[in-house]
């Protein structure tokens, strides 16, 4: 037996009782997945998966789309379960979430109101408690998009990785809202969007400045998947969100 | 007809202990106990436990003659305390029947005929009628007779539980002390004067020269002696108040040490609704201070601390597990510290209907409802109950019919609730969401011909690529809160690309503020 082998089988050996087959390569769990609402996710992928991270991505002061997606999810979801939003910077919009078809009732907004690392404590030892102390929300979304990159790139990977755990016991997905990619290998499912572009309602020509309306987004996605959830089975380049009035 | 008598031996002392913690009370069982009434400048005992009787304490005696009883616990009187213990005799009892009668503290009848079926023989339904009566404190002599004043009677007169076949009436109760009847002290007299100790005795003497001596109440008298008693039971109507009270020793300082008390008056709270079926949807804590003694703590506080703290604990479904209220209770008050030591605990809780397990076949999963409860309380406490607006942090949003943007208010987050709700639209197809700040983030704004064309806040600088806009707004023009704005869609090009924000112009203070990000 070479000797990295031999190296391997002791330590499996003298751990055996602790980890069983330490260095064994896990098969893949096939993960059941949550329509996400948005027609070009759920083709491509079936949707979020249940028991996993799933990361959404977007830059800062952009509109990138992160909000008019986690709405969709919000609304998708509050169909027939209850959800739990956990909003780091107190940024959600009521008004224009019920217009975009979110069930409010059935979404339990929790208000960060610090700023800076406290905020970031805060969002993380809130959503220790949604996932440690009770059950039954079909998912649960931590909105860390606010925070500058800086801040939330200091999040030690260990807790990524307790959240990790502690989430594939869970029926229902666990999304994380962040600036940056900072997830790394926790994340199932990680969707970066990038800035969109801006449908304006064309007036006439000669009309005043207030005709002119501001109709939708055109959003870019890429969807990258880890561990054992599946790979895209076609390729998925934006969606569309057109704007609602209440 | 049957009935039922539940009478408590020595009510005023149970009732001053039946909330204390049970190593507490198990540890006075066995000592003097002297309930004291009467002014503060001299208070008198008032009533008293067998163990203090043998030491030599008696109703009268002043609180300075009592103390001289070594080992003696000395309680002051509270008459919340003897009626919560009353209302909870009454909440047993009416467990097992719907007609209950309370004429007198201490003693609780009730009709129990037909019960069978639902609770057994009378020996069985008053032997449970008695464990009920312990769970919530109380040690109680219970009697069964087929008339109402011979089972008050042997309720008085037997110890533990009794139950009188009926037409046994008269030889169960002959053997009965003549002090069960109900004599005024000049009967009492003249009964002691004759030498009549027992209800035999008074049942043996011939009617018409009784009635000559006593009048008409002597041959009642004779009658009750006889098991012949004519009494009907009026139900008397129930309170539904469900409030204890304990009032210290000594002061209490720690949260730990005050969390034993409130627990003791859970438990007594959660007896008395599970025996009428009730459960509770408001908790409200009194808590008397001690603040005559705490002058240091008023001075370093450097305002005025108010003799009674309350706290009212809203529960968005109904409940009745100890340990959950009891948690919720314990994390309000970590959150919301009395200001001095607390002298005496108030515990009322609002009676609601219980809730159901399975609301509906088809219910979406929902959270465990009382373990929620708790992490929303613990949320709470992380993250704060109210925003500078006075708006919950914690709850469900629902939006305001307001033309002014960000108008909602938090409600309390309900979950099992069946309703679809207000569900805007099922499309497929993404709504535009807005990222708001908040507060609107103060903006510089420089126009030209009335139109934005740049913009600088916060980390963007930039100049406006197209601008909707203006849109006027304005509201509660008739209040101190009016507003006045001028609003207008821009969108800016920004490092990683196109910036959609919702800015305005304070047309009252003549400044721009940044609202949101269309996102």
């Amino acid at each position: 037996m070479s000797s990295p082998a031999l190296v391997r089988a002791q330590i499996e050996a003298s751990l055996a009782d602790r980890v069983p087959s330490a260095f064994a390569r896990r098969s893949p769990v096939d993960m059941r997945t949550m329509a996400s609402g948005v027609g070009a996710i759920d083709s491509a992928i079936g949707g979020l998966p249940c028991g996993g991270i799933t990361e959404i991505i977007g830059p800062s002061w952009c509109s990138a789309g992160r909000k008019s997606l986690q709405a969709q999810l919000l609304t998708c979801a509050t169909r027939d379960q209850f959800c739990a939003l956990v909003d780091a910077n107190d940024s959600f919009d009521p008004r224009s979430a019920k217009t975009a078809g979110v069930n409010l009732e059935r979404v339990l907004w929790i208000r960060g109101g610090e700023r800076g690392v406290k905020a970031l404590e805060q969002a993380f030892k809130v959503s220790d408690l949604l996932l440690q102390g009770t059950g039954g929300f079909g998912l649960i979304m931590v909105d860390l998009a606010g925070f500058p990159e800086r801040l939330v790139r200091k999040v030690p990977l260990t807790t990524w990785f307790r959240f990790r755990s502690v989430v594939e016991k869970l029926a229902g997905p666990l999304v994380f809202a962040t600036p940056c990619p900072v997830l790394g290998t926790c994340a199932s499912l990680t969707l970066t969007l990038s800035a969109g572009k801006v449908r304006w309602a064309l007036p006439m020509p000669g009309s005043p400045a207030h005709a002119l309306l501001p109709t939708g987004l055109d959003f870019q996605i890429e969807v990258g998947t880890r561990r054992s959830f599946k790979k895209p089975s076609q390729p998925i380049r934006n969606f569309w969100a057109q704007r609602r009035w209440a | 007809m049957l009935f039922a008598c539940i009478f408590v031996p020595r009510f005023i002392v149970q009732a001053s202990l039946r909330c204390e913690p049970e190593e507490k009370r198990q540890a006075w069982s066995h000592r003097p106990v002297a309930v004291l009434d009467g002014p503060e400048s001299l208070p008198r005992v008032f009533a008293c436990n067998e163990r203090a009787q043998l030491v030599g304490v008696e109703p009268g005696i002043t609180k300075a003659q009592a103390a001289q009883c070594p080992d003696i616990v000395l309680r002051k009187r509270m008459p919340k305390q003897e009626q919560a213990a009353q209302d909870a005799l009454m909440d047993c009892a009416a467990e097992f029947s719907p007609k209950v009668e309370s004429k007198a503290q201490g003693f609780v009848t009730l009709d129990i005929e037909g019960t069978e079926r639902i609770f057994g023989p009378p020996q069985k339904l008053i032997r449970s009628l008695a464990h009920h009566a312990a769970r919530v404190g109380l040690e109680v002599n219970i009697a069964a007779a087929s008339n109402r004043d011979t089972a008050l009677l042997a309720a008085k007169g037997f110890t533990g539980t009794t139950v009188i076949q009926k037409g046994n009436e008269a030889s169960c109760l002959a053997q009965l002390p003549i002090d069960v009847l109900p004599l005024s002290e000049a009967q009492a007299e003249i009964l002691d004067a004759w030498g009549i100790r027992k209800c035999r005795d008074l049942v043996l003497l011939p009617p018409v020269p009784l009635i000559e001596r006593l009048g008409q109440a002597g041959l009642v008298l004779q009658q009750l002696a006889r098991g012949e008693g004519t009494g009907v039971l009026v139900p008397t109507a129930a309170r539904f108040r469900f409030e204890e009270s304990l009032e210290l020793e000594d002061p209490i300082e720690n949260l730990e040490s005050l969390v034993f008390i409130l627990n003791r008056l859970l438990e007594q709270i959660a007896a008395r609704l599970m025996s009428r079926s009730l459960a509770t949807d408001e908790l409200t804590l009194r808590l008397q201070l001690d603040v005559h003694q705490d002058r240091d703590t008023r001075k370093e506080l450097d305002r005025e601390v108010p003799d009674c703290w309350v706290r009212t604990l809203s529960l968005p479904v109904s409940m009745q597990n100890t340990k959950v209220l009891l948690k919720l209770l314990q994390l309000d008050l970590e959150q919301h510290r009395p200001d001095a030591a607390v002298k005496s605990v108030t515990i009322e809780a609002r009676p609601a209907r219980r809730r159901y397990t399975q609301g509906a076949l088809f219910a979406p999963v929902a959270p465990e409802p009382e373990s929620l409860e708790i992490t929303l309380a613990r949320i709470r406490g992380l993250v704060g109950e109210v925003d500078d607006r006075g708006r919950g942090k914690v709850g469900a949003a629902e939006v305001l019919c307001s033309h002014q943007s960000d108008d909602f208010r938090m409600t309390a987050f309900v979950p099992g609730d069946n309703k679809r709700g207000t569900i805007g639209n099922e499309t497929t197809v993404p709504s535009v969401t807005m990222s708001m700040f908040r507060p609107p983030l103060p903006a510089s704004v420089r126009c030209r011909a009335g139109k934005p064309i740049h913009i600088s806040f916060a980390e963007v600088s930039s100049e406006i690529v197209c601008a909707g806009g203006p849109w006027i707004t304005s509201g509660n023009w008739w209040k101190s809160e009016e507003w006045r704005r001028e609003e207008w869609d821009i969108a800016v090009h920004l490092a990683h690309g196109v910036g959609l924000y919702r800015i305005f112009r304070d047309l009252r203070r003549d400044s721009w503020f940044v609202e949101g990000l269309y996102d």
